[in-house]
């Protein structure tokens, strides 16, 4: 670990950032990427399991998600696990809350129990600071609140995107999909422009927030214009569960509009990649053959760097708080 | 026995209405003004024997201030978040001598049984309630939801003339047009006001902020600022066309908060429409950066996050140019009226993250603090924004109530109006205690 790391005793959303710290959380990424699991056959890097140190050995760590997640519950599931914490992870979906708890009481609850890393995915925007507002002793991280933000996946995403093209300066990202209902776009959106990047929003105006143009970001309604000579795309998906109401006329019809296909990523940049959060549509947000086309889409390579990212930012809140000695 | 006879001399007397605005007196007998002059009080007057004489001064005496809009709270509940005795205690401290209870998406007021548990919960057989002094604003339609029009004959006949004020309904308004047509002739032809919140439903369901760059930045669910003057639009162009056919109908739009909407009053009162306007505190001292509670109380500093749900209202607060808008309508008269917007909540019901957070506010208590910041810091004359707290409220709401003159209510109170204090939730006599104010430092203190 560096000697001098800023500190992180939450990570809550993405201006608790720094470049600064996000070189040095890349830095941690980098070393632990491929100290799990097989040894990868085309990887000169990976490491045997057995080499890796458990730093979080000791330390309690409660996953909490409200609102239901495969990869990223898994994700820090295994961040945690890989790095030693003792890890409850727990479906809060089916849990107190559905007896009618509030999440004050679910989390005084929680507290009572003593845990040092506090990982939250909540329906609510806010949710992730409430809880660090109830839970000063211990590290919150977010996973996901609401609309408002999920800054591990734009840490990863971010990851990745320097793992493909080096460093993010001046590199044209386009963000295209459902803008309006995302943390993933407005986390990437602080995220990649603090890191150099341009970002452009491209999206049915019915479904781009107000005033975004004010976060720095440059906007196009339609694919063509939007993705000239980007270097990277990343697509979004659809969040129908979070539209009270039509915002879109269908499915087919919003691919017919904004879906990502081959030819239309032909005005990008000849070499750009296209990143999707997950979980992705298969011809809703981006054609079937895009996603599994190797030479283009990252988007296995971004699930893995998760499991990284999410060791290197537990790694910094606990030594942050001074749990573990640098 | 206490004398019943009041002198208070001495005093900086302050009403508009009345032409007053200057050193006075006033006498009042059995709780109603008998008798008040400018300069000193009569040498014989003094002399009466009983008489409870009162020095006033370096204060303002001010008549007793006529609240628009407070909301109903669910006064069935476990444990309601007011209570008629802390609702009194609150009103008092205030210097809220009148309070209308407006019908609310939390506890309707449309059919004989909700109007005789709201007469049972605010009024009966309590010290200092009287039906006089806490009106009732009842639903147009059915629970407010606009489907189906309440039973205002029935509930008109159960009460004493002036004890239901006018109709509300709210709720962001669910109404067709057509059926606000029709509610509004039959509200029309009994001669009622009709209390409006200019917010068609659709366009502000699920609205947690303004939209913009503030609600953008926290992933809140924005309402289009332009609903408030669209709905306006629609509203008075609907009013213009029925007037005609119910000449005695008024429109009244009980929370005006952006630039459009106060553009839209104005433009009607040019116009010669029969219409008034309010705004509440919230609306001319905050905007939507409040709901990032850094910058004020109990967070200042603390890097926690970025959400204050103290600061969830609805309508919600908007944007800079819209609060500087609605101050601009208060100064030139677009606005008429200020209200507390007084919509108790419970502490487990905004102990909650910002989306899941109920939307209400303790605004009794910090009304007059707050609204006369309109006067120390925007130069706001003071018999202007009084007669906004005072004559006009009452106007609105068809009582004699809120001047200085004789046979009116001695409800007046007695202001220091330089006097500084810091605004705590914890010291509020209300039951809700959430305010987005909390630690604002204000200037005005009743002194009596």
């Amino acid at each position: 670990m560096p000697a001098k790391i800023p500190p992180l005793p939450n990570l809550l959303d993405c201006a608790d950032l720094t470049p600064q710290l996000v070189a040095s959380l890349f830095d941690r990424a980098q070393h632990w990427l491929g100290s799990w699991g097989q040894p990868l056959a085309d990887s000169a890097t990976s490491k045997q399991p057995t080499a890796r140190p458990r730093p979080l050995a000791g330390l309690v760590q409660h996953n909490l998600f409200f609102e239901s997640s495969t990869r990223t519950s898994v994700s820090f599931d295994q961040a945690g696990k890989l790095l030693g914490s003792s890890v409850s992870a727990v479906n809060m979906a089916a849990s107190s809350l559905s007896k009618g708890e509030s999440l004050y009481d679910t989390l005084m609850t929680l507290a009572a129990m003593r845990p040092q890393l506090v990982v939250i995915r909540h329906a609510a925007s806010g949710a992730a600071s409430f809880a660090a507002q109830h839970l000063p002793d211990a590290a919150v991280i977010n996973a996901g609140d609401g609309r408002h933000g999920h800054p591990t996946q734009a840490l990863l995403d971010a990851f990745t995107i320097q793992q493909k093209k080096g460093a993010l300066t001046n590199l044209s990202v386009a963000i295209v999909g459902d803008i309006l209902h995302s943390r993933v776009a407005r986390s990437n959106l602080y995220l990649l422009q603090m890191l150099g990047a341009q970002v452009r929003l491209v999206a049915p105006p019915q479904l781009l927030p107000a005033g975004v143009e004010q976060l720095g970001a440059s906007v196009h309604h339609d694919l063509a214009s939007g993705l000239a000579d980007v270097d990277v795309v990343m697509v979004l998906r659809m969040q129908e569960e979070r539209m009270g109401g039509s915002f879109v006329a269908s499915r087919a019809d919003y691919f017919a509009g904004y879906g990502l296909t081959h030819q239309r990523l032909a005005v990008a940049k000849p070499d750009a990649i296209v990143l999707h959060p997950g979980p992705f549509l298969r011809d809703v947000d981006i054609a079937s053959e895009l996603a599994d086309d190797p030479a283009r889409s990252v988007i296995l390579a971004q699930v893995e760097h998760g499991v990284a990212i999410r060791m290197a930012v537990l790694e910094c809140c606990a030594l942050s708080r001074g749990w573990i000695a640098p | 026995m206490m004398p019943t006879k009041n002198l208070t001399h001495n005093a900086h007397l302050l009403c508009a209405a009345s032409g007053l605005n200057g050193l006075g007196w006033v006498l009042s007998d059995q709780g109603v003004i008998r008798a008040l002059g400018q300069g000193d009080a009569p040498a014989d007057l003094l002399a009466q024997p009983e008489l409870s004489v009162a020095d006033g001064r370096g204060h303002y005496l001010i008549p007793g201030l006529v609240d628009a809009l407070t909301l109903a709270w669910p006064w069935q509940a476990a444990r309601p978040p007011e209570d008629a005795a802390s609702f009194m205690a609150a009103r008092q401290a205030g210097g809220i001598a009148v309070a209308a209870v407006a019908a609310s998406p939390a506890q309707p007021i449309d059919d004989l049984s909700s109007l005789q548990a709201a007469l049972f919960n605010l009024v009966s057989n309590r010290d200092g309630h009287s039906p006089a002094t806490t009106p009732l604003l009842i639903n147009l339609t059915k629970g407010g939801g606009g489907q189906q029009l309440a039973e205002l004959h029935r509930l008109l006949d159960t009460v004493s003339p002036g004890h239901i004020a006018g109709v509300a309904d709210l709720s962001a308004n669910a109404a067709s047009l057509g059926l606000l047509q029709r509610a509004w002739m039959q509200a029309g032809a009994l001669g009622m006001t009709v209390h409006h919140l200019p917010l068609e439903a659709s366009l502000a369901a699920r609205a947690e902020a303004i939209a913009g760059e503030m609600a953008t930045r926290l992933g809140l669910a924005g309402l289009w600022p332009a609903a408030e003057a669209v709905t306006l639009a629609r509203d008075l162009a609907l009013l213009a066309a029925v007037l005609p056919t119910v000449p005695r109908l008024r429109y009244h739009a009980a929370l005006v908060t952006t630039a459009g909407g106060v553009a839209a009053v104005r433009a009607a009162k040019a116009q010669g429409l029969p219409v008034t306007a309010a705004t509440a505190p919230p609306y001319f001292l905050l905007n939507d950066l409040a709901l990032s509670g850094k910058n004020v109380g109990k967070n200042a500093g603390k890097n926690i996050g970025d959400f204050d749900s103290a600061a969830k209202l609805f309508p919600p607060l908007a944007s800079e140019g819209d609060r500087l808008a609605v101050v601009a309508g208060l100064a030139d008269g677009t606005i008429d009226v200020i209200v507390s917007a007084h919509q108790p909540v419970s502490q487990d019901d905004k102990r909650q993250p910002f989306g899941l957070a109920a939307v209400g506010i303790s605004g009794l208590e910090t009304l007059l603090p707050l609204s006369l910041s309109l006067h120390h810091q925007h130069g706001l004359p003071l018999p202007t924004l009084l007669a906004k707290l005072t004559d006009a409220p009452a106007r609105l709401l068809g009582l004699d109530r809120g001047r200085l003159q004789i046979g009116y209510p001695a409800d007046y109170r007695l202001l220091d109006l330089h006097r500084g204090w810091q605004i705590q939730s914890a010291r509020l006599h209300s039951r809700c205690q959430s305010t987005p104010f909390e630690g604002a430092l204000v200037q005005g203190v009743l002194v009596d």
